[in-house]
């Protein structure tokens, strides 16, 4: 009790993490406006914006420091969850807000984007949004406000001269494209790793020869870099395209599309085959054995028992192949394939941070948004008694 | 998958050497029925390992034959082979009736309940579904399953509206042992196979769980071997008593003779040294109860003078006894009673009335039935003279 008394509790210590970095925030450039595209960066602190800026975006820290004194309970937490809304809503706004002035004082081609200081404020909200226990209803009530009035903002052009809308537009359709793209580069290696890895993860389990060949040749795989595994594609995959011009007219060609998809199916193989043996081989041994004892042939025992037990596991593999697919096919732009890996690239090779902000934050979203999907879909098919098993009432 | 169309129950042995020994391995067998199926000289390796060497045994049918030994001794592995989950290397395995003797090994299995210790009930099937199995297995037409589901919960009795739809996470230990005895029995099969089936489960519900047992195979009349470690359970619940260690029988008879007449030290050594208090374990409650006498408290003192009982049991309106009184040197002495701590039930065994007896300070044992009501009492001159025989 003495040491509750005397030091800061957990939450205490997050609160002045966060007011920290809010703090430090402020003596960073909060935004930085050029000319034109190519011309030089100006830097904006906060001393440049408005008085009532300034003061919306004190508010947030205000509420932390006042989170961090008042006792446990409802208001504290409606402290915490006004601080991380605000937190996210006032620098948007202010985003919003200096858009004109950069417009009208560097010209019409002038373009800006947040900067390292707006940037540590965010990571202050993440934090905040963190230091929640539970995300409830009106968080997500509240992030619904906060994304809708950006939206209005949005249309209403006060981001207009903001450098990812800017990047956006000029994009235009070829945004939508590669999310299409990437989503069926994703798909297309995953249901590739699926159709393989399964069968492989089924034999490993039922042979142990099977598993002495195929996990550390597994492991292997899994050693060599992304790039590198891209760029030994290279050389079989035109050999065999020139050798048969079938092929060929298939689409299978050393760069492009192909060969990116082998190797993303080839990387997704390692969660697959690895999570589905688990979900073999963590199978209680009397279930198995009673089901044997009672006159299932083996057929039976994995359709009726093994498949059904193990279902859950094998989702989660998927999963998590999912995720680490989605990441990976940002690379298939360095073999002249498709995805938002182009926005990235070609935002680095064209020096501009707001396309490869724009592309990143385009993953990121496509990343959450599958994953989400993906849980609920797990969910669903999992037999009740399993979920309630995974709480530890097994 | 191979294996299962060449694996007819008809094991021939690898070598033919086993012949010769055949006559001196046999026990005594029960005479008053009929042989079901007869175990001639298997022997099983694990690698190197001999974990049955010549093992033969003549199980009786409609009886409880209980395979007991230290752990090691290969009646678990005598057992897998019965149902063909371990394959003997020696020796035959044969059944007096031929529709068995000619089913594959998946067909036999459904025709042998299965119970074992951990359960083994599928986590992700409901009560119901779990106990349907094998008869899913069989083919039965729905409606008859479902019938014979409900049957059989009312059979272990629970509750099949209550307990149905229930899924295995939701069981307790006795109640999950009682679902994997039900689903044993799902398709009304002539044999049982229990491996430990109450190992996993405390003393005071294991005990309970043994009364069902008895209850319910008195009244099947199935062809039951049953595996434990448990002496007690054994000489209880054996109609046949087999004694293994490493992989071999010691000794197989009656558990009555087993207890009076050891064939050799480590027997006698596994018997324990209180073999006369372990033969009351081979006797239920209900063959040495007498009528009680029992009425209302007034009724304590004008009895017990005039009459040749020795104790009054006092009764509640439910007819559950609250109360029990005696005479000692003219004076009477009255007891509290506690359901289950101080009375017995029918199929409770002499050893458990004795103990009872001790515990209450009274020359008798209430004996309950089901619902809590007295039906009968327990003297300890009884089990004086059925202990002396």
């Amino acid at each position: 009790m003495k040491r509750a008394e005397s030091g800061l509790s957990f939450q205490q210590k997050l609160a002045l993490v966060v007011l920290l970095l809010f703090l430090a925030s402020f003596f960073f450039p909060f935004y930085l406006a050029r000319a034109n595209r190519v011309s030089e960066d100006i830097t904006s602190g906060l001393s440049s914006l408005s008085a009532m800026c300034f003061l919306f975006l004190m508010i947030p820290p205000l509420l932390i420091a006042l989170y961090a004194f008042i006792p446990k309970g409802w208001i504290s937490e409606l402290t915490l969850t006004l601080a991380g809304i605000l937190g996210l809503f006032f620098p948007l706004m202010v985003l919003g807000i200096v858009g004109p002035d950069v417009s009208a004082t560097f010209g019409p081609l002038a373009r800006y984007s947040p900067a390292s200081g707006m940037y540590l404020y965010l990571t202050a909200v993440i934090i905040i949004f963190l230091m929640k226990p539970k995300f409830r209803l009106y968080d997500a009530v509240g992030m619904a406000i906060v994304v809708g009035s950006v939206v209005i903002v949005l249309s209403q052009g006060s981001y207009d001269r903001l450098g990812i809308v800017l990047e956006a537009r000029n994009l235009g359709k070829r945004i939508t494209q590669e999310v299409l793209a990437h989503i069926r580069l994703t798909f297309i290696s995953l249901a590739i790793s699926m159709v393989i890895g399964i069968p492989l993860a089924l034999a490993s389990f039922q042979s142990k020869r099977a598993k002495k060949i195929i996990f550390p040749f597994l492991n292997l795989l899994q050693t060599i870099p992304g790039i590198a595994l891209l760029g030994l594609l290279i050389t079989p995959l035109s050999t065999l395209s020139r050798t048969f011009p079938l092929l060929r007219e298939m689409g299978i060609k050393g760069i492009g599309n192909t060969p990116a998809i082998i190797a993303l199916s080839t990387y997704a193989l390692y969660p697959i085959i690895r999570y589905s043996f688990t979900a073999f081989s963590s199978i209680d041994a009397s279930v198995i054995q009673a089901a044997k004892g009672m006159g299932m042939n083996p057929l039976q025992v994995w359709k009726m028992v093994r498949f059904p037990l193990s279902a859950p596991g094998v989702l989660h593999g998927i999963r998590v192949a999912l995720i680490q697919t989605i990441g990976n096919a940002t690379l298939a732009k360095l073999i002249g394939g498709d995805g938002l890996g182009v926005l990235i690239f070609e935002g680095l090779g064209q020096a501009s941070v707001d396309m490869v902000l724009l592309g990143m934050l385009l993953i990121i979203a496509l990343t959450v948004a599958s994953d989400r999907a993906f849980q609920v879909f797990i969910h669903l098919v999992t037999p009740s008694p399993l979920r309630a098993k995974a709480v530890g009432n097994g | 998958m191979d294996d299962q169309k060449k694996g007819k129950l008809m094991r021939e042995p690898k070598k033919q050497e086993t012949e010769t020994k055949q006559a001196h391995t046999m026990h005594p067998i029960l005479t008053d029925t009929h042989t079901f199926l007869t175990v001639e000289n298997i022997g099983v390796k694990y690698g190197k390992i001999e974990a049955l060497q010549d093992v033969s045994i003549q199980i009786p049918a409609n009886r409880v034959t209980v395979l007991i030994g230290p752990s090691g001794c290969g009646k678990s592995t005598t057992l897998r082979c019965l149902n063909a989950l371990v394959r003997n290397d020696t020796g035959i395995i044969r059944y007096e009736d031929p529709d068995i003797e000619g089913l594959t090994e998946t067909e036999l299995r459904r025709n042998m309940g299965y119970a074992i210790q951990s359960v083994g009930l599928m986590p992700h099937l409901n009560v119901e579904e779990n106990v349907d199995l094998v008869p899913r297995l069989l083919g039965w037409p729905r409606s008859e399953r479902a019938q014979r589901v409900e049957k059989l919960l009312k059979l272990v009795r629970l509750d099949p509206k209550v307990y149905s739809k229930k899924y295995p996470h939701e069981l307790s230990g006795g109640e999950a042992q009682r679902i994997g005895f039900a689903r044993a029995l799902g398709a009304d099969p002539p044999m049982l196979l229990m491996d430990e089936p109450f190992g996993a489960v405390d003393p005071l519900n294991r005990e309970q769980l043994q009364n069902e047992f008895i209850r319910i195979q008195r009244k099947l009349h199935k062809t039951v071997v049953f595996v434990t470690h448990d002496l007690d359970e054994a000489i209880r619940l054996a109609d046949y008593l087999v004694i293994m260690k490493d992989g071999k029988i010691v000794q197989a008879d009656t558990p009555e003779r087993v207890l009076a007449a050891p064939l050799d030290e480590f027997v006698e050594r596994f018997l324990g040294p209180d073999r006369s208090l372990q033969r009351l374990t081979l006797f239920t409650a209900d063959r040495a109860m007498e009528e009680a006498l029992s009425g209302t408290e007034e009724g304590a003192a004008s009895h017990l003078d005039d009459c040749s009982k020795q104790t009054y049991w006092q009764v509640n309106a439910q007819g559950e006894p609250i109360f029990g009184y005696t005479q000692v040197g003219g004076k009477i002495i009255r007891r509290a009673i506690v359901n289950g701590t101080h009375t017995v039930q029918q199929y409770s065994s002499l050893k458990e009335c004795v103990s009872k007896i001790l515990n209450l300070g009274l020359p008798s044992a209430a004996v309950v039935c089901e619902e809590g009501r007295l039906c009968g009492e327990v003297r300890f001159e009884t089990i004086q003279q059925i202990s002396q025989g």
